[in-house]
């Protein structure tokens, strides 16, 4: 047996670790949970009836995209400044993820405002606002992945990956500088409003846990990904290198 | 009201479903690329 083979044998060829194998097992638990006492356990509300039940996964999706611009933009800003490669794969890597909890945010609560408001889509500020945040996500993606040399189209994405924080402010102050159909806040009302309590607060808890440790572990995963393809991208630049002066000295 | 369940199962198949398979492509190309890449360089191995 080979030494390369042995190495095979010692460390697995995946993004996995045995810390990632715990936060996977807790999230895949807390959904299970999240199902229980999103769908089974908790009590209709007396407006909104059993819809509310979307509101469980839909707000930490929205909370959680929201994390994932700002780990964006603080990775972005750390690159511009300190060139920091650590920061920007954590840009790169969290950009993608918020990208996904984002649509995923648009997509549930267009079905929510079917059977609320009776249509899926208007051009509410939270929602138009919503759907310019994916779209500076969408982006950010597009211009890191735009065939170019890996520093220009680092930096550019890292400039893109500054907006998102100012989007975000603006998608989570839209409520309360413009008058809208969206809802205004629940869980940070200043006791004016809709509040929630019992278990349908603590359906919603449980959704914060789980989406967090689903987030969590797509981070760590997505992270250890981009390294991987930094590295590849690097081997393939240092075959055509070697191949390009072999060429020449053979000419 | 009963309606709703409709919407309701939508979102979440959604969510679970999204989310699924987000993680599943990122597992298959991480084992994917490890292959491609040295032990040594993998620093969480």
């Amino acid at each position: 047996m080979t030494t390369q083979s042995s190495n095979t044998l010692a460390v697995p060829d995946s993004t996995g670790s045995r810390g990632t194998r715990i936060i996977g097992v807790l999230a895949l638990l807390s959904m299970a949970a999240l199902a229980l006492f999103g769908l089974v356990l908790s009590p209709p509300d007396a407006s909104q009836g059993e819809v509310v039940r979307i509101l469980y996964v839909h707000v930490p999706s929205a909370t959680f995209a929201y994390i994932g611009c700002f780990l964006t933009t603080f990775g972005s800003a750390m690159y511009l400044w300190r060139r920091s490669r650590w920061w920007e794969l954590v840009a790169y890597a969290s950009a993608e993820i918020a990208t996904v909890f984002t649509a995923i945010v648009l997509v549930t609560g267009m079905i929510w405002g079917r059977p609320t408001w009776g249509v899926y889509w208007v051009w509410d500020a939270r929602l138009t606002s919503t759907a310019m945040l994916l779209l500076l996500l969408l982006g950010y993606l597009a211009v890191r992945r735009l065939p170019a040399d890996h520093e220009v189209r680092t930096r550019r994405a890292a400039i893109v990956g500054l907006l998102l924080v100012p989007n975000v402010m603006i998608v989570r102050q839209s409520v309360q500088w413009w008058r809208t159909l969206h809802q205004k806040p629940t869980l940070l009302a200043n006791g004016v409003g809709a509040k929630i309590e019992g278990l349908m607060l603590f359906s919603l808890f449980i959704g914060f846990i789980a989406i967090g440790l689903v987030f969590t572990w797509l981070l760590i995963h997505r992270f250890r990904l981009a390294w991987l393809e930094d590295q590849v991208d690097e081997a393939g630049l240092d075959v055509a290198i070697a191949e390009r002066r072999a060429e020449g000295a053979a000419s | 009201m009963s309606g709703n369940w409709g919407y309701i199962a939508a979102a979440w198949i959604i969510v679970f479903g999204g989310l699924a398979g987000y993680a599943i492509r990122t597992i298959v190309r991480g084992r994917s690329l490890s292959k491609q890449v040295p032990a040594e360089k993998r620093r969480w191995s």
